[in-house]
C-alpha cells in the first residue's frame, strides 16, 4: 500500500488502463466525467489559503472520473486528481479514488483500494465544488489544505441500507486503512505554524501516519428531506516532528541559537462529528458539530535537552449552521461557522478563535457551467497558517475574503 | 424506395412499443423498463432508485437512470418521484458520481434516443411524462401504454431522499 501511496502515477496508469480495457469489452457499461474548476480568492488582511492578500488565481481543481461494471453486482470506480491551491497541490497529478465495489445487496456493500474517506456531509465530496452552493466549505471542518490525509484512505470499507419501521432507514459506512501525509500538505504546514513565530528554519523532521479507521451513520426519519447523523473518525500511529532554531539575537540566552524540535510520536487525532440535513423544496438547511482532540502530548528538546510535555491535549471544537435557497438558475446561501476556544490551546490573542459569516450565490450558466460568488466577514485568525512566513503578524481582528469560481462539469 | 423511407420510423414505432409493454404505470407516468426487466416495482421501490439506494436490479444488472432534458412534464413527473427538486436530484447525484458510488443518469434530448438506451441496456429505467403517453393516443403503438397499469407490486422500500 505504501508504494502505492508513493506513486499516485502508478494509479492513474492503472486507471487508464481499466477504462481502456473497458471501452474495448462494453461501452455500455463505462461512465465518465470530470469537471475543471478555476477560481479567485482575494483578502483585504492575510494571506488565507493562498497569497490571498495581493489576489490569486492560484486555485484550481481538475477531475476526471470513470466507473465501470465488468460484472453483475461489481463495479470499477477511479477518479484522477490535480489542484492548486497556494503553496499545496501544484498540479501534481493524484488518485483521488481507485476502488472496487461489490454490492450483495442493498443492505451489505464492499469496497476495497482507494476508498473515499466518509465524515459528515462533505468530507468524501469536499473537491466537488458543483455539489454545494458555497465555493469553501466551513474552516476548521472542511479545510482543503488537509486533503492530503482526510479525502481518501488505502484500505476497504463495507456500506449498506436498512429499513425500519415506519418508512425510516440507517445507513452506515465502516472503513479502515492508511492514511497519507503529505510534508508539503495541510497538516504539515498546521504543525510548522505553531513554531513558525518563535523559530528560523523550521522544516518538518517527521511526517508519517499509520492507519485510520471511522464510521459513518445516517438516519432519515419518515420526514421527507430529513437526515441525521454520526460519524467519527480515528487516526493512530502518527509521528510528527518539526525542527527550528531560536534566533541568535533572542534575549534570552537560555534559548538564543539553540536547536528546538517538536516530538510527536504515536499520536492519535480523534474526530466525532454530528450533522442535520433538510431539504425542503427549494431550501436547503444544514447544520454540523465536530469536536476532536490530539493526543498524549507533544515533547520538546531545546539545545539537546528533553523537555516533556505536561499538558493535556489539546481539544478543538468547530460547528456551522447554513441556509440557502434556489431561484431557478440563481442560489443563494449564507453560513455562519465558529471555531471557538479551544480547551488547551497554546495559541494567544485573536489566533484562539475564528467565526465567519459567509454570504454565497452561485449561478447555473447550463448544465455544464456553474459560476460562484461569495464573501467573508471573518473575526479571528485561528485558521490562519504562517509555514511559509505568510502571515508572520496576527495584527488584526477582523477581515474580509472574497472568492469567485467557475466550473465546468462534463 | 417507399419501404425504406418507411423502414426506420416503424422500427422506432415498434422499439418503442415493445419497451412500453414492459413499462409500469404509476398514478399517470410511465416508467420505462428495458423488455428483459423482470423485477416489480412499487413507487417507494423507484424512489430508492431514483436516490441511489438500490443500485443493482434483483438479476443483478446495474442500474442506469434515463432522464428527459428540457421536458417539463418528464421532469415533473422525475420530481415526484425522486422527492427532489431539479436541481437538488441533480446536485444529489453529483455527490454520488463524483464519489465514485454511483453512475451519473443520463440526459436525451428526444424520447426516440432514450427508449433506444433503455432497449440496448437490461438495467436501464426511464421515466418519461404525461405528454409522451398522450402523444401515444395519436400513435398506435403508443396507446399500448394504459394496457399495462397496476403491474406494480414490488417489495416496499422507503427511502426518503437525502441519502
Amino acid at each position: 500500500m505504501t508504494e502505492l501511496r508513493q506513486h499516485p502515477l502508478a494509479f492513474l496508469l492503472s486507471a487508464l488502463a481499466l477504462i481502456g480495457s473497458a471501452l474495448e469489452t462494453n461501452a455500455q457499461s463505462l461512465s465518465t466525467g470530470g469537471f475543471v474548476s478555476v477560481g479567485y480568492l482575494e483578502s483585504s488582511h492575510y494571506n488565507y489559503l493562498a497569497d490571498s492578500e495581493k489576489g490569486t488565481l492560484d486555485f484550481v481543481e481538475i477531475g476526471l472520473n470513470a466507473s465501470w461494471t465488468p460484472a453483475n453486482r461489481t463495479t470499477i470506480n477511479g477518479q484522477a486528481f490535480l489542484f492548486e491551491l497556494g503553496p499545496y497541490g501544484n498540479y501534481t497529478p493524484l488518485v483521488d479514488y481507485l476502488f472496487v465495489d461489490y454490492a450483495k445487496s442493498k443492505e451489505l456493500g464492499f469496497r476495497a483500494g482507494r476508498i473515499k474517506r466518509e465524515l459528515g456531509l462533505y468530507t468524501h465530496i469536499q473537491d466537488i465544488d458543483i455539489a454545494r452552493t458555497s465555493i469553501l466549505l466551513p474552516h476548521g471542518m472542511y479545510d482543503p489544505r488537509y486533503r492530503d490525509f482526510s479525502a481518501s484512505v488505502d484500505g476497504a470499507s463495507m456500506y449498506g441500507s436498512f429499513n425500519l419501521p415506519g418508512d425510516q432507514r440507517i445507513t452506515y459506512n465502516l472503513y479502515g486503512g492508511f492514511a497519507q501525509a503529505d510534508p508539503e500538505g495541510g497538516l504539515a504546514g498546521f504543525s510548522l505554524t505553531a513554531i513558525s513565530r518563535t523559530t528560523i528554519d523550521n522544516r518538518i523532521k517527521t511526517l508519517e501516519a499509520d492507519g485510520t479507521y471511522g464510521a459513518q451513520f445516517w438516519y432519515n426519519p419518515n420526514i421527507e428531506g430529513l437526515r441525521v447523523g454520526y460519524g467519527l473518525s480515528r487516526y493512530f500511529g502518527i509521528d510528527i516532528s518539526t525542527q527550528g532554531k531560536f534566533p541568535d539575537a533572542l534575549p534570552d540566552p537560555l534559548l538564543a541559537g539553540k536547536e528546538l524540535i517538536n516530538l510527536g510520536q504515536d499520536l492519535t487525532y480523534e474526530i466525532d462529528q454530528l450533522s442535520i440535513e433538510y431539504f425542503l423544496g427549494n431550501w436547503n438547511f444544514t447544520a454540523e458539530y465536530q469536536w476532536s482532540h490530539v493526543g498524549p502530548t507533544i515533547d520538546r528538546i531545546i539545545g539537546g535537552v528533553f523537555f516533556p510535555d505536561t499538558t493535556p491535549p489539546t481539544e478543538f471544537e468547530v460547528w456551522y449552521a447554513n441556509a440557502s435557497r434556489r431561484f431557478g438558475k440563481l442560489e443563494f446561501g449564507l453560513t455562519y461557522t465558529s471555531s471557538p476556544f479551544s480547551k488547551n490551546d497554546t495559541n494567544v490573542g485573536n489566533a484562539t478563535y475564528q467565526k465567519d459569516t459567509q454570504l454565497s450565490v452561485r449561478y447555473d450558466v447550463n448544465d455544464h457551467w456553474t459560476l460562484k460568488a461569495e464573501v467573508h466577514s471573518i473575526e479571528g485568525t485561528k485558521r490562519l497558517f504562517n509555514q511559509h512566513g505568510q502571515n508572520p503578524v496576527l495584527d488584526q481582528d477582523d477581515w474580509t475574503l472574497w472568492a469567485a469560481k467557475s466550473t465546468f462539469t462534463f | 424506395m417507399t419501404e425504406s423511407r418507411y423502414r426506420a420510423p416503424l422500427q422506432t414505432a415498434l422499439t418503442i412499443a415493445l419497451l412500453l409493454i414492459t413499462s409500469v404505470a404509476l398514478s399517470a407516468d410511465p416508467i420505462v423498463l428495458n423488455p428483459e426487466n423482470q423485477t416489480n416495482v412499487d413507487e417507494k421501490y423507484i424512489r430508492s432508485i431514483l436516490t441511489g439506494t438500490e443500485r443493482f436490479w434483483e438479476d443483478g444488472n446495474e442500474v442506469l437512470i434515463a432522464v428527459l432534458k428540457n421536458d417539463p412534464e418528464a421532469e415533473q413527473a422525475l420530481n415526484r418521484y425522486s422527492g427532489m427538486t431539479s436541481s437538488k436530484f441533480k446536485n444529489h447525484w453529483q455527490r454520488i458520481a463524483f464519489s465514485g458510488r454511483g453512475k451519473m443518469p443520463k440526459q436525451f434530448n428526444n424520447l426516440e434516443e432514450l427508449i433506444e438506451f433503455v432497449n440496448r441496456n437490461p438495467g436501464a429505467i426511464a421515466i418519461v411524462g404525461e405528454g409522451q403517453k398522450r402523444n401515444g393516443a395519436t400513435n398506435s403503438p403508443l396507446t399500448l401504454i394504459s394496457t399495462i397499469a397496476h403491474h406494480a407490486s414490488g417489495p416496499s422500500d422507503p427511502t426518503p431522499p437525502g441519502h
